[in-house]
């Protein structure tokens, strides 16, 4: 009997953990990160993305991720939208970083 | 101070300390540029660059050879020769627009307009001339634009390319931008247009053989059967900007007129032979 209990437990608990795991895993992330976080990073990914589109600069994906960032924002995804802010902010920081660049380095690929 | 402005003053502190690099002329920078190409392949003629790829890729050519005896971009050509002459509502055509009333000027194009105080591509003056007649602007990858095109170079087969850069600073600056374009390094990969069509001219990325960016602009509109259609050079410049992983620009941007005005310059003196056919 004992036993039984025991595998139905075990069953229970190997069938609810897929689902019954996810929430509880977003509520923990949900806590490490805060609403205001996240906010603040996706304004931060737009004003690097925004200062490489001034730069002639862009990347391919910049916009992208920052659209993602704030999908994920709005589906209560914190720790994924924070780190694909992220994403977006650092390559808007090296398209600004690589235009600084090019704007020098440029001149000694002229053919001559 | 905005990050443009940053950029700008620069490259203006550069010019200035390194004074050397503002006196190449255009004509300098021609002449340089086609010599580059005939010092590093010999064998092959300079006015054989207006074949892309084909000049430096004696296996394709055969194909591609095969494919111009019955070529893909006739359609177009007849196409755009009916577009041509038909008149506007108002009733006139698109020859009053042009010089010689519009066939055999492709290799007058991109031009600089003083008065504009621009490049103007040949695609943009179709559609600056329908505007002045009260019709709509072609969208920039249209059938109707690219088969304008592919007539207007059709009647210019065998013109020398003649791209002026008259002694205006307006002129100059949109060249030296568009020449600051090609050579800078973009997106994400961190490529310059040169790094694959000067330096990497003639080799392998990947499965691609990449052609000399000498004799780029002579013929196109061109029909690519990877996408069954013809498309202008502009298409061309945002699809490499893209493989680079950077945001392209629109057709017909400043930034793509001011490069087109660049590169054709440097193809100044080979023939126009578009429309073309690509893979
Ligand atoms: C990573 C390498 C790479 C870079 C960088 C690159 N291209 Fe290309 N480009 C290609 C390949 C591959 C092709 C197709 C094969 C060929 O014709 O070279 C091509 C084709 C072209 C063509 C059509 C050639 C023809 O004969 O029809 C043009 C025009 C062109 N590129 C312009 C540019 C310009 C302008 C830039 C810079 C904005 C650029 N490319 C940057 C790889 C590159």
């Amino acid at each position: 009997m004992k036993l039984r209990i025991f595998i139905l437990l075990l069953a229970g608990m190997s069938l609810c953990s897929a689902p019954c795991r996810l929430p509880a895993q977003q509520e923990i992330s949900g806590l490490q990160v805060q609403e205001e976080q996240v906010a603040s990073a996706i304004d931060a990914a737009e004003t690097a993305r925004q200062n490489a589109a001034e730069a002639g600069a862009e990347w391919l994906q910049t916009n992208d991720l920052i659209r993602d960032a704030r999908e994920a924002f709005g589906n209560g995804q914190w720790q994924l939208a924070l780190s694909l802010a992220q994403q977006a902010e650092r390559q808007g920081q090296l398209a600004v970083e690589q235009a600084l660049r090019e704007s020098v380095a440029w001149r000694e690929r002229v053919v001559r | 101070m905005n990050m443009r402005n940053i950029i700008r003053l620069l490259s203006l502190g550069l010019c200035l300390s390194w004074p050397v690099y503002i006196f190449g002329s255009p004509e300098d920078d021609r002449i340089a540029f086609q010599a580059y190409f005939q010092a590093r392949f010999p064998d092959v003629p300079i006015s054989e660059y207006v074949n892309g790829i084909y000049a430096l890729d004696e296996n394709a050519r055969e194909q591609w050879e095969q494919i111009e005896e019955f070529p893909p971009y006739e359609f177009a050509v007849e196409n755009g020769e009916l577009l041509f002459n038909r008149p506007f509502a108002n009733g006139s055509t698109y020859s009053e627009c042009f010089d010689n009333q519009g066939p055999g000027v492709r290799q007058l194009y991109p031009r600089f307009d003083a008065e504009r105080g621009e490049v103007i591509t040949l695609e943009l003056a179709i559609n600056l001339c329908r505007e002045v007649n009260g019709e709509s602007a072609y969208s920039y990858n249209s059938d109707e634009l690219n088969s304008l095109s592919a007539y207007m170079a059709w009647t210019s087969r065998g013109n020398k390319i003649d791209v002026v850069i008259p002694n205006d600073p307006g002129a100059l600056a949109a060249y030296e931008s568009g020449k600051q374009f090609y050579y800078s390094k973009r997106g994400q990969l961190n490529f310059a247009c040169s790094d694959c069509h000067v330096i990497s001219a003639g080799l392998y990325v990947r499965a691609d053989h990449l052609s000399a960016s000498l004799g780029h602009p002579s013929h196109f509109p061109v029909y690519r059967s990877k996408f069954g259609k013809m498309i202008s050079l502009h298409s061309r410049f945002y699809g490499c900007v893209r493989d680079v992983r950077a945001k392209p620009f629109e057709e017909q941007s400043v930034e793509y007129r001011n490069l087109e005005y660049f590169l054709t310059y440097m193809s100044n003196g080979l023939i126009v032979n578009g429309p073309g056919a690509r893979k």
